[in-house]
């Protein structure tokens, strides 16, 4: 049996305590919040966890029995405590070398299961072992203070507690004009789920204010219908079973005849139809976020809980035909069910009690989940952008320079086809526009050979950079960062070796390091998953698949340019400017939202506010695709405003920093005086900590330092402008 | 040790945010004006949350002030 040594992780260190008081000073001296408290009865102690993410510190206060007496009651340093994920095939396999741990099964400990390694094994130190509850269902105990769980695929143990929702509100400031606006639509009263909502969502947006609305008790049509009128920037629906019937909810048990079935069926599938109807028409104008009934239908049906009931799978069926059809809709998305069942396990949904209290009918961890993915549904995390990936042990089993190009496998024959799994997820990553590099300590002409195997699943064309040497990782890494032009913390870098992930984590924090868990197919399992859920997108756009041939061209293009002078080198580059006057699409959207260095003021818009600047005809919009005869960078910017007389008021432009140095900044100022006959360009310029590239631009085309409203003259434009050689067309 | 006043505290500090912690101990529906129906229900759900206890609807006569539902815990809630 093997240890799977790269799964075990310092979890905390120990310290007794002699009293609760020490703890709380001592917390209020470090400055560190409490996790989590718990008791634990086996050892007569509490257990008081501070700390952020990771790793804790743990005070034990002993309540009495032997750790009152540890250091002759003066408390101190106890144990150090590492994480593993199997504490029972860790004790199989400490046992398999002779050693005994310290109990003989392992000790309950609130979401833990803990076990020691007695001190005689490590000359006097002691370690505890700890399995930390995943998915089980468990909550993680966190208190009002503790930790508030990020953005995360998701699992049991990271909800949110009602008090920490609360304590987030309550640190928000009030909302005002022209903050975020959302209605939530639900048939049932609001309450926890309106609050955890307004949580997440205040987290996702730095504790920015958000005014939440809501409508009607008992009326969901006609709450859409509000929705559908209000001015907001999107909308969340919660969709019950009771809305499609108040005979599937538990206030209605005089309906649950059995006479009455089908009549419940017909209506539910009738009321549904309408249902979408209004929820498409909002959907056309707001972003809205879809929750499908999430409780268990009530026990009005005629089959044994173990079959599917005709009747009631004739309803979940209606429900999935009309999500279907609208999850095409584009500002609509509908809520993963397996997602949800991820975090909140269905037969811990319903609080009947609080139903008939209050008539809220989820349990506090229900409404937290649906919370927290209703946030992630309406302020999802852009898709990351890039993967570098080591090779031996990795890409592929094996050691190329021990055993061969032959040698290393990814086949089921030699029990390594987790590898083949991985390059086929990286083939499919890649055909959806995600970049792949490779950073390996390796012979780099074997490396070029072994890439060309004819049964690799992932192309060699599609690995660019290709690093490797015999230098550090993270050199490579960063060469690879310079070569995609994007920042760490849009790129997974994937290693075997902790030791390589861990000097590649220390170079770049910002970048997402994990260790590619060989011999183990679960984790493998996991680590598919998850990077499919990183890169994860709703549709492959034109620039997703030029995108890398889009970076060979630039590489061979600044080879080019060190040859020649900038004007020779721009004569020659064949350019074609396409503009794409008032015809918005997604791209544009995503390039203002994600532009930083050419971003005329670093506002984003939502997706509301994007649909109505589209359908404004007093706004103008204009996307800028470019290419040159090393290849098309597809659309690389966005300019927009409105026309007052004969100025222009632009308070939208970027320009993607692929594209800089090619004078395409000038040509589109160039085109918006010709095409629109002004004389004057007003630009609503605002500095941010990022956008130092437009503000040097700025400054050299209009002769002045930049600022809010720079009025630029076409006069003055014409005598900064340098010579531009692209030529122009529209589309 | 009976940690309970302290967790009871925290869970009105959570309802009722404008309330000083000194004055949570006198805290009732007569001297909160904020302790309406939904705070009720929101302060029920963050005892049930924090003790790890189901209130029944019988109950809830008690939760009319900070004494009256310190004396419901220490009689309903194991302290181990």
């Amino acid at each position: 049996m093997e240890l799977e040594k790269t799964s075990i992780r310092l979890h905390h260190v120990g310290i007794v305590v002699p009293n609760r008081e020490r703890v709380d000073m001592l917390v209020d001296l470090l400055g560190i919040p409490v996790h989590h408290e718990q008791y634990v009865r086996d050892y007569e102690a509490d257990c008081i966890f501070v700390g952020r993410t990771g790793t804790y510190l743990e005070f034990i206060v002993p309540r009495g029995g032997k750790l009152s007496e540890f250091n002759r009651g003066l408390g101190g340093l106890h144990h150090i405590a590492l994480e593993v994920q199997d504490l029972s095939a860790l004790t199989r396999y400490l046992q398999s070398r002779g050693i005994r741990l310290l109990e003989p099964s392992s000790v309950p400990a609130g979401d833990m299961r803990i076990n020691f390694l007695p001190p005689v094994y490590t000359r006097g130190i002691t370690v505890e072992f700890v399995q930390v509850a995943q998915a089980s269902g468990i909550a993680a105990p966190s208190s009002a203070e503790g930790d508030i769980p990020s953005r995360s695929a998701g699992n049991a143990s990271t909800r949110m507690k009602l008090a920490q929702a609360l304590a987030v509100i309550q640190k928000m400031p009030p909302p005002r004009e022209g903050d975020y606006n959302i209605f939530l639509v639900c048939g049932f009263m609001p309450l926890h789920l309106q609050t955890f909502l307004t949580a997440h969502l205040g987290l996702l947006m730095g504790n920015r204010p958000i005014a939440m609305r809501c409508g009607l008790y008992g009326d969901l049509a006609g709450n859409l219908d509000r929705a559908a009128e209000e001015k907001c920037d999107a909308v969340a629906v919660a969709l019950e079973w009771s809305d499609l019937d108040p005979r599937l909810g538990y206030r209605h048990a005089a309906g649950w005849r059995l006479e009455q079935i089908a009549d419940i069926v017909q209506t539910a599938t009738q009321q549904m139809e309408r249902l979408r109807i209004g929820i498409a028409r909002i959907a056309r104008q707001k972003l809205l976020a879809l929750v499908l009934p999430s409780l268990p239908l009530p026990p009005l049906f005629l089959a044994p809980l173990v079959r599917g009931d005709s009747a009631a799978l004739r309803l979940e069926a209606a429900i999935l035909q009309c999500a279907s059809a609208l999850a095409a809709e584009p500002l609509l998305r509908v809520l993963n069910p397996t997602s949800l069942d991820r975090l909140s396990p269905t037969g811990d949904r319903l609080d009947l009690a609080s139903e008939l209290r209050s008539g809220f009918p989820y349990t506090l961890s229900h409404a937290s989940a649906l919370g927290q993915l209703l946030a992630e549904l309406l302020l999802p995390a852009g898709p990351k952008k890039g993967i570098i990936t080591d090779l031996d042990n990795t890409l592929w089993n094996g050691i190329l320079g021990e055993d061969g190009i032959e040698g290393i496998s990814w086949d089921l024959d030699r029990k390594t086809y987790g590898h083949a799994l991985y390059q086929g997820l990286l083939a499919s990553l890649a055909d959806s526009g995600v970049l792949l590099g490779v950073a390996s300590k390796n012979d780099p002409e074997l490396a070029a050979r072994a890439l060309r195997r004819e049964d690799l699943l992932i192309p060699a064309e599609m690995l660019f950079p290709v690093e490797v040497s015999w230098g550090a990782k993270s050199e490579a890494v960063r060469r690879i960062l310079q070569a995609w032009n994007v920042g760490p913390e849009s790129v997974v870098f994937i290693d075997d070796s902790p030791l390589e992930v861990a000097e590649v984590a220390a170079a770049f924090p910002a970048m997402d390091c994990r260790i590619f868990p060989t011999d183990n197919e679960r984790a493998l399992g996991d680590l598919l998953l998850e990077l499919r859920n990183l890169f994860g997108k709703s549709a492959v756009t034109e620039e997703d698949r030029i995108r890398l041939g889009s970076l060979r061209a630039a590489d061979g293009m600044a080879a080019a340019a060190a040859q020649t002078t900038p004007d020779d080198f721009l004569a020659g580059l064949e350019a074609e400017i396409i503009l794409q006057i008032n015809q918005p699409d997604q791209r544009a959207f995503e390039l203002i939202n994600k532009t930083n260095q050419f971003n005329l003021n670093g506002k984003r818009i939502s997706e509301t506010q994007w649909k109505a600047r589209c359908e404004d005809p007093d706004h103008f919009l204009v996307a800028v695709a470019y290419q040159n005869k090393f290849g098309p960078l597809g659309t690389i910017s966005v300019v927009g405003g409105i026309r007052r007389g004969d100025e222009l008021l632009v308070d939208i432009w970027v320009l993607s920093c692929r594209a800089f140095s090619r004078r395409i900044e000038h040509q589109v100022l160039r085109e918006l005086f010709a095409r629109f006959g002004v004389e004057s360009i007003n630009l609503d310029f605002l500095p941010t900590e990022r956008n130092g590239p437009l503000k040097e631009f700025l400054a050299r085309i209009s002769a002045e330092a930049p600022h809010p409203s720079l009025r630029l003259t076409k006069a003055v434009f014409l005598e900064n402008c340098p010579n531009l050689y692209a030529k122009v067309s529209q589309r | 040790m009976n940690d309970i006043p302290r967790r009871l505290a925290k869970c009105f500090a959570a309802a009722f945010p404008q309330l000083a912690p000194e004055r949570i101990p006198q805290a009732s529906t007569e001297s909160i004006p904020q302790w309406d129906s939904l705070a009720l229900v929101v302060l029920t759900s963050l005892v049930e949350e924090e003790f790890k206890i189901q209130i029944s609807p019988n109950d809830l006569d008690y939760f009319v002030s900070y004494e009256r539902i310190l004396a419901y815990l220490q009689k309903n809630v194991v302290v181990p």
